[in-house]
């Protein structure tokens, strides 16, 4: 015992230093558990508040930019109208599933290897977990966890975000990650090296997802090369600057339950 | 003593609010943040009691990892550097230099001894963190954890340098 006790006074710091290092490493491993989802969630509340000041004195200086993204997207929607209207009686089905609502991001990193955005609205707007983020030039993320007032979502910029993807031109699929560093460059991993790729093509979001109409645009192609086993590696540079992010579209999908659903019956048989 | 615990402590919601705030929004090639919040813990006295330096480093890496709503990553790379501070003072810093209860800082202990000092804390933070979240080792991480080194050295020496002035 007496042994015990000296040992333990002679090797305080070590000991001390083990013990809060554990400490920090469970924090770090239990990050995606229930319970730690629970904390964030509740410090979100207050942190995201501080974030909500900080960003009235921000606001006021973007409102130039934010002028000129306004006036933007307007002249792009009239001619959306527009078009509508002239091709009205050819348009059989129209694309109802998908709603959007506007959202303003309060917190947003990607300087990381997982980032998150914070957004200001939550549960009392109707934003639930697992819905899409998108803005006009990109997917953004999805919902990860809601509280009253605040979203948190799981950025694209994240180990685990991808994005179903095709090429505009020529209708093939892919999946779509990011790499961990340079927020303006994401690759496309496995693409198959019959497909005829060049440089500058479009690419934009498949209809596989349940989340995300599609059509969104993501970026265009800035690099590719063949890899040891016959697949490209594409590099493809992003639409959306993540460093500038203000507005963003949460999107409302009237049909994902259902699909979900059909899709899972599948995966049970 | 009471003095540096009052001190100290006041000081970390300063250097929190700094960090998440100012810098975390600035960025050097798309993808380096300087991480001014270190200086807090280099600069604390060779004679510090070291619970208060564990413990000191836990709380501040843990308000960072708060606010950037990653627990775990900034508290395990701030605990790691204030268990080898002390070795690295040894290893640094000359004897009878500097009192026990001084401040680590570039006008007492040189620029030179300085530089070193701190980049050898600054480098063990920046790989410790940037492995934890990256999860393996290759050259682009390699240059991220230089890059980073070499932008926050940077910042804390205007830091210093900006502070020795208002003396």
């Amino acid at each position: 015992m007496n042994n015990l006790l000296r040992f333990i006074k002679l090797n305080q710091f070590l000991l001390l230093f083990l013990i809060i290092e554990g400490f920090s490493v469970f924090l770090l491993l239990s990050n995606n558990s229930f319970q730690a989802n629970k904390a964030i969630k509740y410090s979100t509340q207050y942190t995201s508040l501080l974030y909500n000041y900080t960003h009235s004195f921000s606001d006021y200086i973007a409102l130039k930019q934010t002028n000129e993204y306004l006036v933007q997207e307007n002249s792009k929607l009239l001619s959306l109208l527009k078009n509508e209207e002239s091709f009205h009686d050819s348009i059989l089905i129209k694309n109802k599933r998908f709603s959007y609502q506007n959202a303003k991001v309060i917190n947003n990193s990607i300087t990381k290897r997982n980032n998150f955005i914070t957004l200001n609205i939550g549960e009392k707007h109707g934003v639930k977990e697992g819905m899409g983020v998108i803005t006009h030039n990109g997917v953004i993320g999805i919902v990860h966890s809601v509280s009253k007032n605040y979203a948190r979502v799981i950025s694209f910029l994240h180990r685990k975000s991808s994005v179903g993807i095709k090429l505009k031109k020529n209708n093939h699929t892919g999946i779509l990650k990011w790499n961990g560093f340079d927020y303006k460059t994401a690759t496309i991993t496995n693409f198959p090296s019959h497909i005829l790729v060049n440089k500058g093509d479009t690419i934009v979001t498949n209809s596989h997802s349940i989340v995300f109409p599609e059509g969104v645009n993501i970026g265009r192609i800035a690099d590719f090369e063949k890899d040891e086993e016959g697949y490209y590696n594409v590099k493809v540079a992003l639409f959306e600057d993540f460093n500038q992010l203000n507005f963003v579209y949460v999107i409302h999908s009237s049909e994902a339950i259902e699909q979900e659903k059909l899709e899972m019956k599948i995966k049970n048989e | 003593m009471n003095k540096l615990y009052r001190k100290y402590l006041s000081l970390l919601p300063i250097y929190v609010l700094l960090q998440i705030l100012v810098l975390n929004q600035v960025l050097f090639s798309a993808y380096i943040n300087p991480f001014l919040y270190l200086l807090l813990i280099i600069s604390l006295p060779l004679k510090t009691p070291k619970w208060f330096l564990l413990f000191y480093a836990f709380l501040l890496g843990f308000f960072i990892d708060l606010f950037s709503e990653s627990l775990g990553f900034h508290s395990t790379a701030c605990v790691l550097i204030a268990f080898v501070k002390p070795l690295i003072n040894k290893i640094t810093i000359p004897h009878n230099i500097l009192g026990g209860m001084d401040e680590i800082s570039m006008q007492k202990v040189g620029v030179k001894v300085y530089i070193t000092f701190s980049i050898l804390l600054i480098i063990i933070h920046n790989s410790c963190l940037f492995i934890l979240e990256h999860l393996d080792f290759s050259f682009a991480i390699f240059n991220k954890i230089c890059a980073s080194t070499f932008v926050t050295l940077i910042i804390i020496l205007i830091t210093q340098l900006l502070i020795k002035q208002k003396k």
